[in-house]
């Protein structure tokens, strides 16, 4: 994949939400959710232009998506782990949205 | 997300966005994910969101469509592959204009193509994979690809492609084999491409482990069969080719060329499972069938490479049936024939050696003959006896017997790699060589006399170390020690005696190295005799020095000596021999010789001067071993003989008087005049009167064989071109025994056997008091090993004799249990 790699230089990708907001993302956080990976680095579309609309997930669940991408990748080797906080009113649409995307 | 989600009654859960909304359009969803694939398989993906098509599956998957999508999923690519792929490579096919190397390029392009399409299409239905065929157990999307690629092209209408396929691929690797060069990286890439195509998916295997079986696959189902059948065919056409040429050497090269040509061939193309079996085939073709044939050839196989010391090949024949069996079964059956056969050519050869020697020295003799016929000479040749061209023949049968054992060392150490098992094999073949060659015992004594006596005269003490060794090793080889012995200690026994050795120090080497071998009790006679002639040089000289000086210091002893030899000088040189030592045994009949009396005077003084040193021994002389130096006035010359003692008794008794000259003595006279006993007498008058070279004395009547009644005078018209003359009774060398000789040794070692055994069980019961019959046959044949190998019949006869003797008895209660009688 060294065309790829020359074609996307950018360490960051942009995840957009079904209302519209971009979020700006490290392509290594994005990678921990299997469906954007895939998304990433076959040929498609998102592949070129780094930027992946989530028709799925309004901002307010991609948000809390992107927080917990960070909060993966930063304690994915650790044994302590602090309490993710999950908005108990959001359990359910997340635990779609994981399914989704595959983390 | 596996966090506990932590119930809060007050607060209302939203329920996800879509889940509950209305059902989906299915046929839409699916028009648009078939269209990406088609642009997919167009290579057009760049334009397509795959967001857009992994929502679209999910949503199908989610609203419970999974079959339906993944049944048209595959539907779609196995129309695709058979109706567009399969159609190319049929008009590929028909293609006139192009050959197979571009069908295979063609193929190998539409895999590839094929497998990057299926990876970006399971990419998308990445949640049909996750959710759908992995609840189901069913093969993931990629797989699907893979299976249908095989199905609707590979196999498709009867592996109407697929034959296509393996067909050029082996021929391509049958152009390879004969040289032609051939496209390599196609060859690989279909190889694997064929290898990739699973056979069998085993769903009920991955109900198990969670993971899809690949276990059998195209390559392995179709293609290995037939790669098989074709390397089999062509190692057979190469081995009948081969073996048509009949040579050996051929052979062995070509097939080392072909193996390493093949394996880099197999090491190239074949997946790691295959390549052992491909390998297999091949060691089986040519070597476990048809190597043995092979070193059968007589004109240029094995026997003959061992022949030439072909180290090269025999060192690529090894190798060669190392790759089949670390056993070298074949080899080792092989090299021990050929041993034997070489025992039996060893002993022909030497036997042709000798004859064809003795036959040059009769030629050159016959020459010498006729030469001085022509002078109107008479010249008399002495031919070689029997015994001594026996003699010959022993020598050098020992001396071909080492150089094949050197010629098999050397083939061990640079062709053989000094492989334990082939090493063994050898040994064992030696052995038997050695063991089942009549008289090899006898043979290897006679040789280590000859190289004492005479062939390392002037040697390094380097080359006598090797020889002394190569002795030890045949000596190694000889199961029946104590035959070897026995002859060992005669030979021995006549060297000492008649002071042949070349040196004291290459005896004592000899000693030492069989010492060293089996340990001292097998030389402690050896030994024994050894000292009592050093002793015997040390007294003689001392009696010598003591009684042979003249003038004022000379003894009343000395005095003695020199008037019973008219007033001359008379030495006196003795050996003083341990009885169990030696091999000779007393002979009684000796104590009746009468001495004359210079003898007489000699052998008391010697006497007197032994008993001084030690008091109470008991010396019996011996006159039929050693000899006199006596010098004898003929009309004309005077001659310096060396003879037997008992020819000088006779000449000093019988004709040393002043009438000697023309008095006539009867063999009656002799007889009573020497007390000598009457064969010994006939043997030595014989060697006085008769054999040409040394005829002292004139028989009459004229005649080969002594009878009672002859008589004998000193002969005047002896002439000889020599002043020392040596009279030859006792054979100056060691020799062979004949047959009747032979039996005698035979009986003697049998019966000391018979002691050595009995001995053995008796120290044995000593020391166990009570012993299974069993355990006391081992203990017993552990102890004569170094002997002798004694068989358990041999054996069960000893004890019998020794229950009879009641130095044993049985238990009563257990029959095969005996008991120590002390």
């Amino acid at each position: 994949m060294s065309d790829s790699d020359l074609e996307e230089p950018s360490p960051y990708v942009t995840l957009i939400s079904s209302d519209g907001y971009t979020f700006q993302i490290t392509r290594e956080a994005a990678m921990v959710s299997g469906t954007l990976k895939g998304m990433l680095n076959t040929s498609f579309q998102e592949s070129s232009t780094s930027t992946i609309k989530l028709h799925e997930l309004d901002s307010q669940l991609l948000e809390k998506v992107v927080e917990y991408l960070y909060y993966n990748l930063k304690y994915k080797d650790n044994v302590n782990i602090p309490e993710f906080d999950i908005p108990t009113e959001m359990a359910l649409e997340l635990l779609v949205a994981a399914d989704f995307l595959d983390v | 997300m596996n966090h506990n989600i932590v119930g809060r009654s007050h607060t209302r859960i939203r329920p996800p966005r879509k889940v509950l909304s209305s059902s989906i359009d299915v046929e839409k969803s699916w028009d648009v994910l078939r269209k990406a694939i088609e642009e997919i398989q167009q290579k057009n993906a760049s334009k397509l969101s795959f967001e857009e098509l992994y929502r679209r599956a999910y949503n199908l998957v989610l609203h419970k469509h999974g079959k339906f999508l993944y049944d048209r999923i595959e539907k779609q690519i196995r129309d695709y592959l058979r109706d567009t792929v399969r159609v190319k490579l049929l008009e590929k096919l028909k293609d006139t204009s192009s050959d197979d190397r571009q069908f295979l390029l063609e193929i190998n392009s539409l895999w590839e193509d094929h497998l990057l399409s299926m990876r970006m299409i399971s990419d998308v239905l990445m949640y049909l994979d996750r959710v759908y065929a992995k609840e189901s157990h069913l093969p993931l999307i990629y797989d699907v690809g893979l299976n249908a690629f095989k199905d609707s092209v590979v196999k498709y209408n009867d592996h109407e492609i697929g034959k296509e396929v393996i067909r050029i691929v082996l021929e391509f690797l049958n152009q390879s084999r004969h040289g032609i060069i051939v496209d390599k990286f196609v060859i690989k890439a279909i190889i694997y491409m064929l290898e990739s195509l699973t056979e069998t998916v085993n769903i009920d295997v991955s109900k198990v482990t969670g993971s899809t079986s690949y276990g059998e696959n195209y390559y392995l189902h179709y293609f290995e069969p037939k790669l098989l059948i074709s390397g089999h065919e062509y190692f057979q056409s190469k081995v009948k080719e081969l073996i048509d040429q009949h040579s050996g050497v051929l052979y062995i090269e070509k097939i080392v060329q072909l193996i390493q040509e093949e394996e880099a061939r197999i090491q190239m193309y074949l997946p790691e499972a295959s390549g052992p079996k491909m390998v297999e085939l091949m060691d089986n073709d040519l070597i476990t069938q048809n190597l043995e044939f092979i070193m059968m050839l007589e004109t240029d196989g094995l026997n003959s490479w061992i022949a030439d010391s072909n180290y090269t090949i025999l060192g690529q024949l090894f190798k060669l049936i190392s790759r089949v069996d670390s056993d070298h079964e074949m080899l080792r059956r092989r090299l021990r024939a050929i041993i034997l056969s070489n025992g039996n050519e060893l002993s022909q050869n030497v036997k042709q050696s000798v004859e064809s020697t003795l036959a040059k020295k009769r030629e050159e003799e016959e020459k010498r003959k006729q030469i001085a016929k022509s002078h109107g000479k008479k010249l008399v040749i002495r031919h070689k006896s029997g015994k001594e061209q026996t003699t010959l023949y022993a020598i050098k049968w020992i001396e071909s017997f080492l150089e094949l054992k050197n010629k098999y060392d050397d083939i061990l150490s640079k062709s053989f790699e000094m492989d334990v098992g082939l090493s063994e094999e050898i040994q064992a073949g030696f052995s038997t060589l050695i063991n089942t060659s009549e008289r090899s015992e006898e043979y290897l004594s006679l040789f280590i006399d000859n190289c004492i006596r005479k062939s390392l005269k002037n040697k390094g003490s380097e080359e006598i170390d090797r020889t002394l060794n190569d002795c030890i090793c045949v000596f190694r080889f000889i199961k029946d020690k104590d035959v070897f012995e026995k002859y060992n200690r005669n030979h021995l026994a006549k060297r000492l005696l008649q002071q042949k050795s070349l040196s004291n120090e290459i005896e004592m080497n000899m000693i030492t190295k069989f010492k060293q071998e089996i340990g001292s009790s097998f030389t402690a006679r050896l030994d024994g005799m050894f000292k009592d002639i050093k002793i015997s040089q040390e007294m003689s000289s001392e009696f010598n020095n003591k009684f042979a000086r003249q003038g004022p210091k000379e003894t009343a002893v000395g005095s003695k000596i020199r008037a019973a030899n008219n007033d001359r000088k008379l030495e006196f040189d003795f050996s003083i021999l341990t009885p169990s030592f030696w091999p000779m045994p007393i002979n009684k009949t000796m104590e009746n010789v009468i001495l004359p009396p210079e003898l007489q005077v000699l052998q008391d003084s010697g006497q007197e001067f032994y008993d001084t040193k030690h008091k109470g021994r008991n010396l019996t002389w011996a006159p039929n071993f050693g000899t006199v130096d006596i010098r004898m006035y003929y009309p004309g010359k005077s001659y310096e003989v060396n003879m037997s003692t008992l020819s000088a008794i006779i000449i000093l008794s019988c004709f040393n008087n002043d009438d000697s000259d023309t008095k006539e003595v009867s063999f009656e006279k002799i007889l009573e005049a020497t007390g000598i006993p009457e064969q010994e007498l006939k043997r030595h008058l014989q060697s006085i009167s008769v054999a040409s070279r040394t005829r002292l004395l004139k028989k009459i009547p004229m005649s080969r064989d002594i009878h009672a009644g002859d008589h004998f005078k000193i002969n005047n018209q002896f002439k000889s071109p020599h002043t020392r003359i040596k009279v030859l009774t006792v054979a100056s060398a060691s020799h062979v025994e004949n047959d009747v000789e032979r039996n005698g040794t035979l009986e003697v070692i049998r019966k000391s056997r018979i002691v050595e055994t009995q001995a053995a069980i008796v120290r044995v019961m000593k020391a166990r008091r009570e012993l299974k019959h069993e355990e006391l046959l081992n203990e017993v044949i552990k102890q004569l090993i170094n002997r002798f190998k004694p068989q358990p019949s041999f054996i069960k006869e000893q004890i019998e004799d020794l229950i009879d003797k009641e130095y044993l008895k049985r238990d009563e209660g257990n029959r095969s249990v005996y008991q120590y009688l002390a």
